[in-house]
């Protein structure tokens, strides 16, 4: 192989090496040897005219030839195309850019690094006319969406606070569980089978103020994808999807800033290229006041209690190009969760003592990638990735003669892991990716510490701290997980293509390995130009289970690894679905699918928690699920209107042995019928809405239906004693409960309608240049009740009454938002 | 504890602002009976009978009178029980024996009739008992280890539980009469990982206590098998002219497999039964078209000897 410049190309990782191999011997020996002769390739990288960022996602299309590609992450494409036509027309676009089409002349191989004009700059635009379909109607990839930050920002927000998970719960086949969380019940799996990516680095934890809003500041957010079937082999570890989020590289031209100032939280994110190196960098902030708003008005009414409560997160990305191929990228996240009181009092004995206590959760991520076009046809990625998710809370007593009494209780799971890709466009035909990679997972499922100091009134100036572990020193473990994959993306002719893989991965935990084969297939059908036909069977194995409460988002949920009586969870999943354009930037998906879960876990009944100490195994059932359906997504992605319809069809079903009498019940999240409606228009450049509307069938619950006497041991023997001549009363009986079944009871349906208005302006911050939005809208427009959870409640009568507690009734937003 | 504790209150605060309310209709409930007999070797059959209300009803659940209470072996009825007092009702002659099925059919006016069937478990297979007092004289606290070996059928589940029954009496030497307490169930330790479902010990929040222990053969299937299980407690005591005499018996008895279902459900919901963030517990029944338990078990029964009769400590 060459590259442009005609040198030989060295660097393959060894592993690569053999992959490919494999892959020849098993591709379509014809396709290979017609090309090989007589072909040019076309390379290069898509990227922000205006700052230079790389665009990942963005197709590349020739028409004439019906082929085409998508920039890779590092927003980098390679296209081999037949030389024999001198000269192609090359179609580049992405959503929210104005497309560029390009005539290229193909005697040789051709670089061509194309820098696209964002939309709203487009000069003498009236309407952008999206190209997105083609991707969408060619590509063997289904099931699959992404989103990028400008549409996630236009939607009407919980809070004034855009939310790219929230926006990600508004797509068919995704559900969000209770009301305002930022859960993710994908095609009926549970919340734990989400690969969730930040840059590379799975977080653990989305969830800021207990699951309402999630970790992800869409400030510094490029692109978010959801996979949800249909997987490629490059993807594995969760069952049912992936959500890959990239942050931005930062403008690589001039120095920017913005920010913005909303109800509960505020974020300032600033953005320019390195000073005396070529590259970028973005530090983006945010944090929630509602403590500091608070406490004016709390003053004099918490008899000298003090609360804290807030969230921050920070992410930065630093982008470097150590040579005119080599790129360095740097990002990072830190963020976390603080809840907490304080206050002093005065004991009986006159001492005077001071109680703090509280919670605090959060994540840690660092990823350090390095890119290389090896050739224009070679594309290599190494990265460490690093992610640390943890729990904390403690609380503790300060007594006078520097005396204390602390306890903490700490959970939480820690990765650090590197993988190596290599992404090889041989031919026309094909487009093979062969990675590998290797993560130690650290586990502390929950450790309690007390450490005191004991003053005597003697001693006390010399008093030792004494800690004691509450929990076994080798409560906390080490395991280590690797993966090794290869796909092709196979156009095995001019109306079929083909995506072929395996995922190989391996888990070792103490003495024992845990390991499988994950074959991969997609497969789509060019009915027409415009319309394709698309199936897709792949099988997934993931080793982590997620001890999680059903309900809400706990920072307590607790990540483990597969055990001899617990392993690991397994699925396969069949789908097939049409992808059509249906008119001037309309894109119409409808796909079916079955999902098979082996080897998920749930509570047992009465069971919720995992104390420090107590075997988790005896507390979970282990058992299977299974879930199907349809999903309709209509979508337009350009225009002055934008948005998407979205249905689903679903049916989530459970069985375990240990439960609900070994009989089937519907998830908690088996939801019949979802719809979501998102729409925005642009009356101007000045003034834009944003307006969602979803509905849902209501959740499956279990309600007390009965009560009964608990009749006793009814020992001959103990008649005497029962007798009531011989107690000198009634008898006695306890009552127990009687429970319907699992999931019998629906609540009602959840819907809900949300709108935003947008009005933009020059000038930010009162400095003359740059631009400003403000918006104003409104969550739950309608002041719709939905369920959140139901309880009981004395009657009038002397009886029960069912209530149902709901959460948000109409909550206004408004948020300005600047930028210069 | 102190994790739910401080979630518990950090929900709240963050959710009291914005919750509103409203009633929500449930589906009627339709009453059934409730059926439940227990039965062991050459026991006589007693069932008692009740009936269910729906949950949010204001009426308690009622025993019934009038229900026709009949005990089956196969097509033989083999009697029909007498009603002997409130909602309980008695045989006469018959009696279980290991090896045979009986069928429980339990008939009242306004209710569907209920039925389930069950059988007597395979006798307890204790083939040792050694109890041993480990701590005591000089000092006033004793340790009794109890040893309890067991041969365990192979190729079948077989289900046990284990208790101590605690037996106290007043002594007045002066009068020379013994008031007699009322009997208890006795806490113990165990390291035993079969046991199941230790019992929260403040005092000792590390040692496995139990109440009664559930256990089933899964790890021991057809093997010998050792239980080994501590009581600990205060020598006799006097008081004034009385003093406590204490005694102690250890139950151990084979279950049927809906005996164990029904004991391991039915005291967790009284455990459990208010956390909101658990899955509802439902109680065990293998009764038709009602609630309650129809089962077997096997008891055996052994006293713990006085002190001075156990061995000398090691």
């Amino acid at each position: 192989m060459q590259t442009r410049a005609g040198a030989p190309v060295r660097v393959i990782p060894t592993f690569s090496v053999l992959v490919l191999a494999l892959l020849h011997l098993v591709a379509p020996r014809a396709a290979w040897a017609q090309e090989r002769p007589a072909r040019a390739t076309l390379s290069g990288t898509v990227s922000d005219a205006s700052s230079g960022e790389r665009l990942p996602g963005a197709n590349v299309y020739v028409p004439s030839l019906e082929t085409g590609t998508t920039t890779n992450a590092a927003g980098f494409f390679s296209l081999p195309l037949p030389v024999r036509i001198d000269t192609v027309r090359v179609r580049v676009s992405y959503v929210g850019y104005r497309t560029v089409a390009l005539v290229v002349v193909l005697s040789d191989d051709r670089r061509l690094d194309i820098a696209l004009v964002p939309s709203a700059e487009a000069v003498g635009e009236v309407e952008v006319v999206g190209e997105r379909g083609d991707d969408a109607v060619t590509s063997t990839r289904m099931s699959t969406t992404a989103l990028t930050a400008a549409e996630v920002e236009q939607l009407p927000a919980l809070l004034g606070e855009p939310d790219p998970i929230k926006a990600i719960q508004l797509l068919p086949g995704v559900q969000s569980g209770s009301e305002g969380q930022t859960g993710l019940y994908v095609r009926g799996g549970g919340p734990d089978q989400n690969l969730i990516l930040l840059d590379g680095a799975p977080v653990y934890n989305v969830s800021h103020v207990l699951g309402f809003l999630s970790v992800f500041n869409t400030a510094s957010i490029a692109r978010v994808e959801l996979t949800k079937g249909g997987f490629p082999a490059r993807y594995g570890g969760r069952l049912s999807s992936v959500v890959d989020v990239a942050l931005r590289e930062g403008n690589r031209k001039s120095y920017g800033a913005e920010g913005s100032v909303g109800l509960v939280a505020s974020s300032l994110t600033t953005e320019g290229p390195l000073p005396g190196l070529p590259g970028s960098f973005i530090v983006s902030g945010r944090r929630t006041y509602i403590d500091v708003l608070a406490r004016p008005f709390l003053a004099g009414r918490t008899n000298g209690q003090d609360f804290t409560s807030y969230f921050y997160d920070l992410n930065a990305r630093l982008t470097l190009d150590a040579s005119a191929r080599d790129r360095l990228a740097l990002s990072a996240y830190l963020g976390d969760d603080v809840y907490g009181t304080a206050y002093a009092s005065t004991a009986a004995n006159g001492v005077r003592e001071r109680f703090e206590g509280g919670a605090t959760w959060g994540n840690a991520l660092a990823t350090l990638r390095w890119t290389r076009p090896v050739s224009d046809r070679l594309f290599a990625t190494a990265a460490l990735a690093a992610s640390r998710y943890r729990f904390v809370t403690r609380t503790r007593l300060d007594q006078g003669n520097a005396s204390f009494e602390e306890i903490a209780y700490t959970s939480g799971i820690t990765d650090l892991g590197g993988r190596l890709d290599a992404e090889w466009t041989p031919a026309n035909a094909h487009a093979v990716r062969v990675g590998s990679g290797l993560t130690r997972h650290r586990f502390n499922p929950g450790v309690g510490t007390l450490r005191y100091r004991l003053a005597d009134s003697a001693a006390a100036a010399t008093a030792a701290t004494i800690a004691e572990a509450l929990t076994p020193e080798t409560f906390a473990y080490t395991t280590w997980e690797g993966f090794a994959y290869a796909e092709d993306d196979l156009r095995i002719s001019a109306r079929l293509a083909a995506n072929v893989g395996l995922h190989a991965s391996a888990m070792r935990v103490g003495a024992q390995t845990y390991a499988s084969l994950q074959p991969r297939l997609a497969a789509r059908v060019l009915l027409a130009p415009d319309w394709s036909v698309k199936a897709s069977f792949s099988t997934m194995e993931q080793y982590l289970h997620l001890l999680a409460n059903s309900g809400i988002n706990l920072p307590t949920d607790l990540w483990l690894a597969p055990t001899e009586r617990v392993g690991p969870q397994r699925a396969w999943q069949a789908a097939l679905g049409t992808t059509a354009r249906v008119g001037q930037g309309w894109t119409l998906e409808v796909e079916g699918f079955y999902k098979d879960m082996r080897g998920i876990i749930e509570y047992k009944p009465g069971a919720s928690f995992v104390l420090p100490g107590q075997d988790w195994q005896d507390e979970v059932a282990v058992g299977r699920g299974w879930a199907y359906g349809a999903e309709v997504f209509l979508r337009r992605s350009a225009g002055w209107t934008t948005g998407w319809v979205g249905y689903t069809l679903s049916f989530s079903q459970r069985r375990f042995d240990d439960l609900n009498d070994g009989v089937t019940f519907p998830y908690r999240y088996d939801r019949r019928h979802d719809v979501s409606l998102v729409l925005s228009h642009r009356f101007s450049d000045a003034l834009d809405i944003g307006a969602t509307w979803v509905y849902g069938t209501g959740q499956a619950v279990t309600l007390a239906t009965a009560r009964f006497f608990e009749n006793g041991l009814l020992d001959p023997r103990q008649l005497r004693r029962l007798d009531p001549r011989n107690s000198g009363g009634a008898v006695e009986l306890p009552t127990l409960v009687h429970y319907g079944s699992r999931g019998g009871y629906r609540m009602a349906a959840y819907h809900r309608l949300d709108l935003a208005l947008n009005w933009h302006f020059g000038g930010a911050l009162f400095l003359k240049g740059g631009e400003s939005t403000l918006s104003v809208g409104a969550y739950n427009a309608y002041n719709r009740r939905n369920p959140f959870f139901l309880f009981v409640t004395p009657g009038e009568n002397g009886g029960r009454v069912y209530r149902q507690a709901s959460l948000f009734p109409i909550l206004p937003a408004i948020a300005y938002r600047f930028r210069f | 504890m102190l994790v739910g504790l401080l979630l518990a209150m950090l929900i709240l605060a963050a959710l009291m602002g914005c919750e509103t309310v409203i009633d929500v209709n449930v589906p009627e409930h339709e009453r059934q009976l409730v059926a439940q007999g227990f039965f062991a070797p050459e026991s006589l059959w007693a069932v008692r009978v009740s009936h269910t209300v729906g949950y949010t009803d204001p009426e308690p659940p009622e025993l019934v009178d009038d229900a026709t209470v009949e005990i089956w072996e196969g097509d033989r009825m083999l009697e029909r029980l007498v009603r002997r007092d409130a909602g309980t009702y008695l045989a006469v002659g018959s009696r279980p024996t290991p090896g045979h099925a009986y069928t429980l059919r339990v008939e009242a006016p306004g209710f569907d009739p209920v039925e389930g069937t069950a059988s007597l478990p395979t006798r307890p297979p204790v083939v040792a008992f050694e109890p041993v007092l480990v701590e005591g004289p000089p000092g006033n606290r004793r340790v009794v280890r109890l040893r309890l070996t067991l041969d365990d059928p192979p190729g079948e589940e077989n289900y046990y539980t284990l208790a101590v029954l605690h037996l106290r009496g007043l002594v007045d030497t002066q009068a020379q009469t013994v008031t007699p307490l009322p009997p208890a169930l006795f806490p113990f330790t165990s390291d035993d990982p079969a046991f199941e479902t230790p019992f929260p010990n403040p005092l000792d929040p590390d040692a496995p206590t139990f109440i009664q222990a559930l256990f089933r053969d899964a790890d021991f299937d057809g093997e010998r098998r050792v239980i080994v299980a501590d009581i600990a407690y205060d020598a006799p005591s006097s008081t004034g002219g009385a003093t406590v005499r204490r005694g102690f018996v250890v139950l151990f008895a084979a279950l049927s497999e809906d005996l164990y279902r029904y004991a391991e459900t039915a005291p967790e919901q009284a455990l459990f039964g208010e956390n909101p963030f658990a899955e509802p517990l439902r109680i065990h029944s293998n009764l038709s078209n009602g609630f309650g338990v129809f089962a077997g078990f096997w008891p055996r029964v052994f006293p713990v000897p006085p002190d001075t009769l156990l061995s000398t400590l090691p």
